[in-house]
């Protein structure tokens, strides 16, 4: 090894060492003291403290970090190469819902802090085992009845290629229930006539012509080349109304629909990416999003980026259904994104574009 | 008329001038080398700015955007390009 780099590492050590000091601080604070607080308690207080633990949401320091500890600092979902102090919470909150007394501290002693959202409420083990016990489902296999989360697809008439997205959601209107998803998903942009079969799952996760057709394409909103466009969805009528649940993979019962806000920590299950957690960046975007049929307009679109530096969706996850988390009302239909960046439709629009309600 | 104005109105006002602000520059925007995305987002201080999204991370392509539209601050950030979601 050479001086210079020995040198490197001597003062590499020395700012870890600082790091460490700083974490140490911290760790007092957060996740230590309320510990020896919990001795002198009365018994109310300790009813509260029991309250706070099993309902998901406390912003208070003392219930919501979880660890704390040394590493590298992510700013916009991008490592930054430098070392923070990592604190670890149940539930990152939008500084605008955090009460003054509840905000995390940015840095200490000169040392960055970085948040970082590690826990939901499925990772209490009490409440896992009752709600989740069956752990995280293949969304590629056949499940019957389908579930929304799980994959579906279109048959190319072609047989030029094999394709899957998501199911989104079962719908209704007053000829029958239908799996929602995006037009690209159900209705290949445009291309497929009414009466064409979906199958769950989709051909290219193994689903069989003959035996995993669940509903025949009724209706799509056209996408349009020339003008801008609100949503990509479309609808496939159940060939048999028993082969739908509408309860989402994991996630469980819609429980309606809400509109999304800036800051609102959202949800999805989806063919590719499974479970994953997000934030909503925009309500109201304007992009242009690539497909076979060329680069299409979309305003007035929802913007979600992952928790944690993870991305919310890949490809396949088109069509699934993102939810709030704790209300888990449908607040958008997820069609298009990048590597960092996912794109939702408003439910409401998708809806009211295809005059039905969630089934 | 007169009005009686609360906080919360001033905030709905300001999103929705924003939103406005938006709506008529967007497709001028979205014609712009390197822009996939205009909306409408908060920084970290909770104020609204316009946000470009870019399929390019070319610095040249950023130099090159508003700084500012209507009095609005305009950040960008590196997302796209944009693409369906289906496999």
């Amino acid at each position: 090894m050479n001086r210079n780099g020995s040198h490197f590492i001597e003062q590499a050590i020395g700012k870890i060492s600082d790091v460490r000091e700083a974490k140490n601080a911290l760790a007092q604070r957060f996740i230590h003291a309320p510990r020896a607080e919990a001795a002198i308690r009365t018994p109310a207080a300790f009813a509260a403290t029991a309250r706070a633990v099993t309902a998901p949401i406390s912003p208070a320091p003392i219930h919501n970090v979880v660890g704390v500890g040394v590493g590298e600092k992510v700013s916009d979902g991008k490592q930054t190469g430098a070392l923070a102090v990592k604190l670890l919470v149940r539930l990152k909150y939008p500084q605008s819902e955090l009460d003054s007394k509840h905000l995390l501290p940015r840095d200490i002693d000169g040392i960055p802090t970085d948040v970082e959202e590690v826990g939901t409420f499925r990772k209490f083990p009490a409440v896992a085992a009752r709600r989740k016990p069956a752990g995280i489902p293949n969304p590629r296999t056949k499940i019957r009845p389908a579930q929304p989360g799980s994959s579906i697809g279109f048959q190319d008439p072609n047989n030029q290629f094999t394709m899957a997205g998501t199911f989104g959601a079962v719908v209704k209107d007053k000829n029958g229930i239908y799996v929602l998803s995006n037009n690209h998903v159900l209705a290949d942009e445009n291309r497929l006539p009414p009466g064409a079969s979906i199958f769950q799952p989709g051909l290219l996760d193994g689903g069989s012509i003959a035996t995993d057709q669940i509903a025949a394409l009724t209706r799509f909103v056209t996408l349009q080349a020339q003008q801008p466009n609100a949503v990509d969805c479309a609808l496939a009528k159940a060939t048999n109304p028993n082969l739908l649940s509408s309860v989402v993979l994991y996630i469980g019962a819609v429980q309606g629909t809400a509109d999304a806000a800036i800051d609102m920590g959202v949800h999805k299950f989806g063919r590719t990416t499974s479970y994953t957690v997000g934030r909503v960046t925009s309500t109201d975007t304007d992009v242009t999003v690539g497909y076979d049929i060329g680069n299409l307009s979309f305003t007035g679109q929802i913007i979600i980026v992952g928790t944690g530096g993870k991305a919310f969706s890949n490809a396949g996850d088109s069509g699934s259904l993102i939810l709030q988390r704790g209300t888990n009302k449908a607040v958008g239909l997820l069609f298009a994104g990048s590597a960092s960046h996912t794109i939702a439709n408003h439910i409401g629009d998708v809806l009211k574009a295809l005059n039905v309600t969630l089934a | 008329m007169k009005k009686c104005y609360t906080g919360i109105e001033d905030a709905m006002s300001s999103e929705g001038e924003i939103r406005e602000v938006k709506r008529r520059h967007s497709a001028e925007l979205l014609r712009l080398p390197g822009v996939c995305g205009v909306g409408v987002e908060k920084n970290r201080s909770g104020e609204f700015i316009i946000k470009l999204h870019l399929d390019t991370d070319d610095p040249k392509v950023a130099e090159q955007l508003p700084r500012e539209i209507e009095g609005y601050a305009v950040e960008s950030v590196h997302s796209g390009p944009f693409r369906k979601q289906a496999s």
